[in-house]
């Protein structure tokens, strides 16, 4: 006799009859009752009135129960892809059953331009006297695990760490505006980051006052390649957008002078001359060039001459200038995707006239001049990032349909010239101009019956070329970021080209997105997901990327916590993030 | 497949896998944490351990249960930290952050007395029910999925029954109690008819 049968039998430990009737009751729903219970069970029921009663309660919980099935929860289109990413980052750390007593490391490739990269933006932005360089250097220096230290060879593979043991990265800083102090400009100096198997106890960090800047509180604010200068738009009382530039008040902390620079001109950044109106910026490997003289072609957007968002105070270091100048107003600006051209001397947006009255154009502003122009005047055009110096730019091919193919063209920001790039949508090209991230699909017009939006395809990692996107040798699984098609998106690659960080829009309103950190393997053209990197994390719009390091605003949490600042930074061997306390809507100054 | 581990082999297995049954993974485990987020990472977590865990998979027709199983503990052990510690973690959000909209939606789709009453019985009990009533799973199967007995499946389920039948008639006490609450206060702040 099974014990089942046996504890069946036992009728001797029931209170009483309801008790054993009831729980008949619930066990007859899955199996069978023996005959002889069975019988019992219909005899007690056809004359107990409340036991009959809890049958049909038993009945009906178990129909409410399966009519839940008619609404299955959907999974998000992009799980296969970041499940086979995560599959496949377990593959290489071992696969089976491993668990991970050696951190993995980076390609050696990859470290050994980072390495090189981050050794000359960090003299060059001592030199310079930065507002988010080098603050420090203790820490990354004495540490066994410090990537970059200029004397580390990135032949050597250094020992690996316990998990518990915080990560040392070189010491750099992030810039954001906080509104717990209006339009005061913070930084965020990191020189350790907890991985991610040790989250409890990582102390947050708090942020250091650099000055008051804004006003208002700007929605976006970029930060020019040399860091001086700031473009920062935000809404005005009109409820139109306004583009100002702004001077960014100098770093409080000045960076230890531990360093030398790595004499390698073949793994250096892009150079990064300065802008007509900053301070140059002193480096042995860049020389810088003029600005193009040329007039760009178009419209001129309207220019404020008392922009709304003006400085208060400019800056609180005496060595700031009070340049603030208002380059675009009566506009909304579109997306995510506005950035300066790689050396500084250009800034690209796109914007439609806040009256609606034509649609999305992509605007330019030459460093120094007094107002962005319209470069594109189709109505349907939308930048999607640098190449060189030149604008890459998207549209449909049919803007008169609701549905379209996109195409991409490259475009002289001094005269407007355009070259044909294919046919992707948005192409995020990286600082080495051979890949870039990209739409691939169809667009449509979206619910504002005005923009247009992804609709069906994929964002993936391609090739690129002077002629546009091609294939990526590297298999669909390893390039995709996602296959489903988000109202916007915004991709930022640091120096090397080796890191890329995406954030994809949720929902239709671009109030917050899913950010994801890759690494790029060069050598065989795919997107890897590292432990410790952030993954799908929410984030809201404007992160910015680069030195080593990732930065973003968390959404409000619950019970009206306040938005926190993440950074995640790496190292030669890892991964890791720290946070800020929460703060009133902080904007990462990207 | 039991025995040697064969990389290439268990990815494609994995990949088999997903296709047939990452949606119910993902909505059981979804049931069961009330997260769409969560769930998501916990669909990926289980898909990732089932692949490093592929040998010990004896029988393709068992796969089924074996994964399901493993999602449990996935479940069962997020269920527990989450009881030790209480903060989010890097990998999904910040301390404290809010719910997505999807999570809303979510929430409204499986709100009501039954979403409730599942939330507060015992999770090995709600997994039970929910397996069982959601996800057809019966008699063998079942106790693979919760990794115990057949006959402590069967009693987990019956005891679940019960758990449930309770909680909904507290959730439905306490709701006829609320709208009688509303009603006495409407009435009260009701003007008064007059007479034309």
């Amino acid at each position: 006799m099974s014990r089942a049968a046996r504890l069946r039998r036992r009728r001797d430990h029931w209170r009483d009859l309801h008790e054993r009737a009831r729980s008949r009751i619930a066990e007859r729903l899955d199996d069978p009752l023996e005959l002889e219970e069975s019988a019992w069970l219909d005899e007690h029921l056809a004359g107990c009135q409340a036991c009959t009663a809890v049958a049909a309660e038993y009945d009906a919980d178990r129909q409410a129960l399966r009519s839940l099935r008619d609404q299955p929860p959907e999974p998000p289109r992009d799980l296969w892809a970041r499940t086979s990413a995560a599959i496949e980052a377990a593959s290489l750390d071992g696969g089976q059953k491993r668990e991970r007593s050696v951190r993995r490391s980076l390609p050696l490739g990859a470290f050994a331009g980072l390495m090189v990269v981050v050794v000359m933006v960090g003299v060059g932005l001592m030199t310079a006297n930065l507002p988010f360089g080098p603050t420090g250097g203790v820490k990354g220096d004495e540490s066994p695990v410090a990537g970059g230290g200029a004397g580390a060879s990135p032949a050597v593979s250094l020992p690996a760490i316990a998990d518990a043991t915080p990560i040392a990265v070189d010491p750099e800083a992030v810039g954001y505006v906080s509104n717990d102090r209006p339009g005061t400009v913070m930084s965020l100096s990191v020189d350790e980051v907890c991985p991610a198997t040790d989250k409890a106890d990582c102390p947050v960090r708090e942020g250091t006052q650099l000055g008051t800047v804004f006003a208002g509180a700007p929605k976006t604010i970029l930060a020019s390649p040399t860091k001086h200068k700031a473009v920062a738009i935000a809404n005005t009382d009109a409820g139109t957008d306004e583009v100002v530039v702004v001077d960014l008040p100098e770093a409080t902390e000045r960076p230890q002078p531990t360093k030398t620079p790595v004499a390698s001109a073949s793994a250096a950044p892009t150079p990064v001359p300065p802008s007509p109106t900053e301070s140059p910026v002193t480096s042995a490997s860049t020389e810088p060039s003029n600005p193009p003289e040329a007039s760009p072609s178009g419209s001129e957007a309207t220019a404020s001459p008392t922009p709304s968002l003006a400085s208060i105070e400019p800056s609180a270091t005496p060595s700031a200038t009070a340049g603030v100048i208002a380059i675009a107003s009566g506009i909304e600006v579109v997306g995510e995707s506005a950035a300066f051209s790689p050396d500084g001397t250009w800034f690209a947006f796109t914007a439609h006239p806040a009256d609606q009255t034509n649609g999305a154009d992509v605007y330019a502003w030459r460093v120094g001049s007094d107002r962005a122009v319209r470069v594109t005047t189709d109505g349907a055009s939308y930048f999607g990032s640098w190449a060189d110096n030149e604008m890459i730019v998207s549209r449909p091919s049919d803007k008169g349909a609701t549905k379209s193919d996109p195409v991409t063209v490259r475009v002289d920001p001094a005269n407007g010239d355009e070259r044909d790039a294919g046919d992707v949508w948005r192409p995020a090209v990286d600082p080495t101009g051979k890949r870039a991230i990209v739409w691939v699909g169809t667009l449509k017009v979206a619910d504002d019956g005005a923009s247009w939006v992804p609709d069906k395809g994929r964002l993936e990692l391609r090739s690129w070329s002077g002629d546009g996107a091609g294939r990526s040798q590297g298999s669909e699984r390893d390039r995709v970021v996602t296959d489903s098609a988000p109202r916007d998106f915004d991709v930022r690659w640091d120096e090397t080209g080796e890191w890329v960080a995406v954030w994809v829009a949720d929902g239709d309103d671009n109030v917050v997105g899913r950010l994801t950190l890759f690494h790029v393997d060069t050598e065989k053209d795919r997107l890897e997901r590292l432990d410790g990197a952030p993954v799908d994390v929410r984030a809201l719009p404007g992160f910015s990327m680069g030195d080593g390091r990732l930065a973003w605003a968390t959404p409000r949490g619950q019970g009206g916590e306040g938005s926190r600042i993440q950074i995640a930074a790496w190292s030669k061997t890892d991964v890791g993030i720290v946070e800020s306390n929460p703060g009133e809507d902080p904007i990462v100054i990207r | 497949m039991s025995g040697v581990w064969d990389r290439d082999e268990a990815g494609a297995f994995i990949e088999e896998l997903f296709a047939k049954h990452n949606g119910e993974i993902y909505a059981y485990l979804f049931r069961m944490m009330r997260d769409s987020e969560l769930a998501a990472d916990m669909t990926q977590d289980a898909f990732v351990k089932a692949y490093k865990n592929y040998d010990t998979l004896e029988k393709p027709e068992n796969a089924r249960a074996w994964l399901y199983q493993i999602a449990h503990r996935v479940a069962l052990d997020e269920i527990r930290r989450r009881k030790i510690v209480r903060f989010l973690p890097w990998t999904g959000e910040s301390r404290g952050s809010a719910p997505s909209a999807e999570h809303l939606v979510m929430d409204a789709r499986l709100s009501g007395d039954l979403q409730r009453a599942l939330a507060k019985i015992p999770e090995r009990q709600r997994a039970a029910l929910l397996l069982a009533e959601l996800h057809d799973m019966t008699g063998l199967e079942l106790a693979a999925a919760l990794g115990v007995s057949h006959v402590a499946a069967r009693a987990l389920l019956t005891r679940a029954r019960g758990s449930l039948r309770q909680a909904l008639a507290a959730e439905r006490e306490a709701d006829a109690a609320a709208e009688a609450a509303r009603d006495n206060g409407h009435d009260r702040g009701r003007p008064a008819e007059v007479d034309r």
